[in-house]
């Protein structure tokens, strides 16, 4: 997500708090898909993941009051997300756990056509990546989280976090120019 | 909280990537209708607390009319006759605000997780279960919540227990009775309180002395 992308989330969090109920509109152009990926990614099935935004839609207006408006909405709207998901499949009596090798695989189904050569592109680049910098680049990318919220949820040390980070982004970049010279 | 700088390359790779999953139709009228009820619930808060000493009087009232029909007969019904449903916490908050609201900060703890059902009979809802667990700095606490919203004469057979309480206690003016003894390393409790719109019964085990209270609390 750019930088203004993220200001605009907050205006819109923003608004919803002081109790303007079509900012949620806004809110989920702007992001719906992004939750919409991860709700996919946690509840396997469409319809789970279609139950999963819109109640993470809710908890998001019934939440409002805990956002503070200078921290990161994005990763605020993720988290609400994630916990609605794992909490749907608990209910479920269905083991609830994030599977995060799976998720890099958004390139399929009800897919922006004009975007699916490069999405399949960066998935064979994530690929190659092995496990943990898979979730390295989940949580700081996908999540936007900080280095040192990616090593809290790793259970590594904050150096440790960003030395991985930074290997996963060498490699990836190493991946996407020769995967782009070998296309062209 | 600023996230961390990323390469720019990629964050644009990635955010093209991600971009590119369309988001399916849902419905936003139940979240924008509760953004909207938010709103109104504080300017009618203002309103309150400009009647401050008018609200007072009818509270007086009403806990006098609690009173009466705590002392009235009860007419039990039966549990067989229910049927359940297991439900989010935003169906119970479409439902019964007065049984939600209390539970609102609970709901979205880090440290603590409610299940919750609906007991139903034919399509009137009799009473809301509430399991709660928390894990705090006394170690982990489990609650069973009751919130009967029958009307006062009528409950189910399954709080009988509650009604011959023995001990008393009182919280912000609110009478309940409980009892509460030290089993096994931690502290059994149960309690019955009758609120301005519910009845609450509580089943509480914690290593906190003062577990059933906090709980009591959240609806006194």
């Amino acid at each position: 997500m750019t930088d203004g992308e993220r200001r605009q989330l907050n205006i819109y969090l923003g608004a919803i708090r002081d109790g303007v109920p079509e900012a949620l509109d806004s809110l989920y152009l702007l992001v719906g898909g992004r939750m919409f990926a991860l709700a996919r990614s946690i509840g396997k099935n469409i319809s789970d993941a279609e139950d999963i935004v819109q109640d993470s839609l809710v908890r998001i207006a019934l939440k409002i009051k805990s956002f503070s408006k200078d921290t990161n909405g994005y990763a605020w709207v993720m988290k609400i997300t994630r916990n609605v998901a794992l909490d749907f499949l608990r209910k479920k009596g269905v083991r609830a756990e994030e599977n995060i090798d799976d998720f890099f695989n958004l390139a399929c189904g009800d897919y922006d056509e004009d975007k699916r050569d490069d999405a399949i592109l960066l998935e064979q680049a994530i690929n190659r990546l092995d496990s943990d910098e898979r979730k390295a680049v989940y949580y700081t990318y996908y999540m936007d989280m900080t280095v040192r919220e990616t090593a809290k949820s790793m259970g590594i040390s904050k150096s440790a976090a960003a030395r991985l980070i930074g290997r996963a982004e060498n490699r990836l970049k190493s991946f996407l120019e020769n995967g782009t010279k070998e296309r062209d | 909280m600023k996230s961390m700088k990323k390469d720019e390359k990629l964050q644009k790779s990635f955010s093209e990537y991600f971009d590119g999953v369309k988001p399916p139709a849902v419905d936003t009228s139940v979240a924008k209708r509760i953004i909207s009820e938010k709103k109104k619930k504080s300017r009618l808060i203002k309103v309150l607390v400009s009647f401050g000493s008018v609200f007072a009087c009818l509270v007086i009232i009403a806990v006098g009319i609690m009173i009466h029909i705590n002392n009235t007969k009860m007419i039990f019904y039966e549990e067989g006759a229910l049927r359940v449903e297991s439900v989010f916490y935003s169906a119970v908050k479409e439902q019964c605000g007065a049984v939600a609201d209390p539970l609102e900060n609970l709901e979205y703890s880090d440290n603590a997780h409610i299940d919750y059902s609906m007991y139903f009979e034919n399509d009137r809802l009799c009473y809301i279960r509430a399991e709660i667990t928390v894990l705090n700095e006394y170690g982990r606490e489990d609650v069973i919540l009751y919130a009967e919203v029958t009307d006062g004469r009528h409950t189910s057979e399954k709080f009988k227990k509650y009604y011959e309480l023995e001990s008393k206690g009182s919280l912000s003016g609110t009478n309940y009775i409980y009892s509460k003894e030290y089993v096994g390393g931690e502290w059994v409790a149960s309690a019955y309180m009758l609120t301005d719109s519910v009845k609450i019964f509580i089943d509480a085990q914690s290593p906190n002395s003062k577990s059933l209270e906090k709980y009591l609390y959240l609806f006194a």
